[in-house]
């Protein structure tokens, strides 16, 4: 019989979460602004919210990057280079943005 | 196994200041290497180029004989305490004990007064409990070398034969980096002892080599 060990990639997931914890708030705020301009105008202004999306990523992205710089010692131990925690956060972000956006287009 | 670590050939510049030059340090498994330099000697920067978190001009960082190359080093090969609080406040004790795959028993084992913090967060802590939890899941991991900044500094000194013991104990299956300006606990547990000095590291054999380097008075 075959046995998975899931417990490093669950590990994984939740490290990426706990990081993703320090700008959740932020971003939710940000999507669900973006989700509500979705709403009332249509997919016609997609482009604009895209972009405002994404520049509020970079502002948090600078942000916690000066804020929050020790703890990216606790994650470079357990495995995870700054590079590599942003990436795997803002690919979270981003699924659940776009995951919002279905959901309100389905809605509307 | 025995595992070495070699740094050489770094060459690090903040502007017109050349702040490294002429270093050599190796750090083996079974043995405590201790570096010691005054302020601003670059014992902080040599350790976060060890561990790939600072890009100097030139550098050579091998492990075994292999050089690392970039910036992640994976913590079965190295781990690395900052001098300054680095485990987010907002988790609790048994959940970094998870995240290191260790056993909350170890620590409460050494350090009785900590038990009741098991579900306590981090943050929640003083500094100096605080910092006794940072070296301890730091130089308890399963790891070849463990660098260690000021590990020593913030502590209560009820505490610190108890860290010393600690980390003589995981040399017996790693290598480890320490410096700390607590020099005497520095020089107590260490088996070689290297002086940063004017960006060169000068390896001492004797305790008056740091009188005569000008490290002490």
């Amino acid at each position: 019989m075959i046995s998975i060990d899931l417990n490093k990639p669950l590990r994984g997931i939740r490290i990426i979460l706990t990081f993703y914890r320090s700008y959740f708030i932020a971003s939710l705020v940000i999507s669900l602004a973006c989700a509500s301009v979705i709403f009332a105008n249509g997919l016609k202004v997609l482009s604009g919210v895209l972009l405002l999306k994404v520049v509020s990523l970079m502002i948090i992205y600078f942000f916690i990057s000066a804020y929050k710089r020790p703890e990216f010692y606790y994650y470079q131990n357990l495995g995870f280079s700054k590079k590599r925690i942003w990436i795997l956060s803002i690919i979270t972000d981003m699924l659940l943005f776009i995951l919002l956006l279905i959901i309100i287009s389905l809605v509307r | 196994m025995k595992h070495s670590l070699e740094i050489d050939s770094v060459i690090l510049e903040f502007g017109e200041k050349r702040v490294l030059s002429d270093v050599f340090i190796k750090c083996e498994t079974g043995r405590i290497t201790g570096l010691l330099g005054r302020n601003g000697a670059g014992k902080t920067c040599l350790m976060k180029i060890a561990h790939g978190m600072l890009n100097p001009m030139n550098k050579s960082v091998r492990i075994d004989g292999k050089v690392l190359t970039g910036n992640q080093r994976p913590p079965s090969e190295m781990m690395y305490l900052p001098q300054h609080r680095f485990i987010p406040g907002h988790l609790n004790l048994k959940r970094i004990f998870s995240d290191f795959m260790l056993d909350f028993d170890s620590l409460a084992l050494v350090f009785p007064e900590l038990e009741k913090f098991y579900r306590s967060k981090i943050g929640g802590l003083s500094g100096g409990e605080r910092r006794i939890v940072e070296i301890f899941v730091i130089i308890r991991s399963k790891t070849m070398f463990c660098l260690l900044d000021e590990p020593f500094t913030h502590i209560t000194p009820v505490y610190l034969d108890r860290i010393k013991d600690i980390i003589i104990s995981e040399k017996e299956t790693k290598g480890i980096l320490v410096t700390d300006h607590m020099y005497r606990h520095v020089t107590d547990i260490s088996d070689d002892l290297y002086l940063i000095r004017d960006g060169a590291t000068y390896l001492s054999s004797d305790p008056a080599d740091l009188q005569r380097m000008g490290y002490l008075k």
